[in-house]
């Protein structure tokens, strides 16, 4: 097509979308450009074939089945899973029976109580320090800073 | 298409019926979606169960505030450009399937104006054809436009491309078309 009207006026038109100075603009473009007036009667049908093939669809006869097998296999897939976390559950419970007796059961082995107790000292001993130290260090730059 | 709360807040407690009724409410549309985008009736039905399945799965994220059918149309719309589509099933028949040629016998018993008939189907064809080789975006666009009526901006929004993008892709998307329309016209 060798006519340089801006083709983007004629797509706004198809789509409704041309302002009304456009819209005459390209009426009377059409009355003398037979190029023009061939593009605007094409992508009409062209519009017009698009909105059947994305409108005018047969629905299959058995249709509504398709929801029930849905609702079937998610309902199987729902127990199955219930079975599994079930599963789960009760070994989860399990591991907390075993480990609440093996912390109960480390008590009465001899020296563990003892070992406890100088872990418990240490630790305090290392904080207090820690606290005095970084206490004095800031201190040291406040009176710095005055 | 409003659909009653009441239903979806059934469906969150997980009530069977109330998801059936869900699912009849939009069966059509979604059918016509899904074959819209693929063009062939097998491959509508997967992509519609594996979009009722993720309805199922995550109706609990819905926000009963929100509207329902923009979640929907989302969910339906990531599944068939997800969809790796099934060979066997992508076939269009060059020389008119059983149907057609029954439609055809139906018409000439009616005593139309055959011709016409016959370069509609034709048309019809060769935009069908034109649209299965798009790619899966490009596709979907015309599917926005043409199916669900959606503006280039909600378009654009919902498929995450920028504004021109999609009025370009949908401009060379029909120019195409014409083109192979103009042989027949």
């Amino acid at each position: 097509m060798s006519c340089k009207f801006d083709q983007e006026i004629i797509q706004r038109y198809i789509d409704n979308d041309i302002d009304p100075l456009e819209l005459i603009f390209l009426k009377e473009h059409i009355k003398y450009c037979a190029d023009c007036k061939r593009e605007v009667e094409l992508l009409t049908i062209t519009d017009q074939k698009l909105f059947n093939v994305c409108n005018d669809i047969d629905l299959p006869f058995d249709l509504d089945f398709l929801a029930e097998k849905v609702m079937k296999q998610c309902d199987e897939e729902k127990k199955n899973r219930s079975g599994v976390s079930s599963a789960m559950y009760k070994g989860a419970i399990i591991s907390k029976g075993i480990a609440i007796s093996l912390s109960n059961y480390i008590k009465f082995i001899p020296g563990t109580r003892l070992i406890s107790k100088g872990i418990n000292a240490s630790t305090e001993f290392i904080g207090k320090n820690t606290k005095t130290f970084f206490k004095n260090k800031i201190e040291k730059v406040f009176a710095d800073l005055i | 298409m409003n659909v009653d709360i009441n239903v979806i807040k059934k469906c969150k407690k997980n009530d069977k019926n109330a998801f059936m009724e869900l699912f009849k409410q939009y069966e059509r549309y979604l059918y016509k979606l899904c074959y819209s985008y693929v063009q062939n009736e097998q491959d509508s039905l997967d992509i519609m169960q594996e979009v009722y399945i993720k309805i199922f799965k995550n109706i609990n994220k819905f926000d009963t505030n929100m509207p329902f059918h923009p979640w929907i149309r989302r969910i339906a719309v990531n599944t068939c450009l997800n969809h790796k589509r099934s060979l066997k099933y992508n076939t269009i028949s060059l020389s008119g399937g059983s149907d057609e040629y029954q439609a055809l016998e139906e018409q000439l018993a009616a005593d139309t104006d055959i011709e016409q008939y016959i370069e509609n189907m034709d048309l019809e064809r060769i935009v069908k054809q034109q649209l299965d080789t798009m790619s899966p975006k490009h596709r979907m666009v015309i599917i926005l436009r043409y199916y669900e009526g959606l503006s280039y901006d909600e378009i654009a929004e919902m498929l995450e491309l920028p504004l021109g993008t999609v009025k370009t892709d949908l401009y060379r998307a029909r120019n195409a078309l014409k083109n192979k329309l103009a042989g027949i016209v």
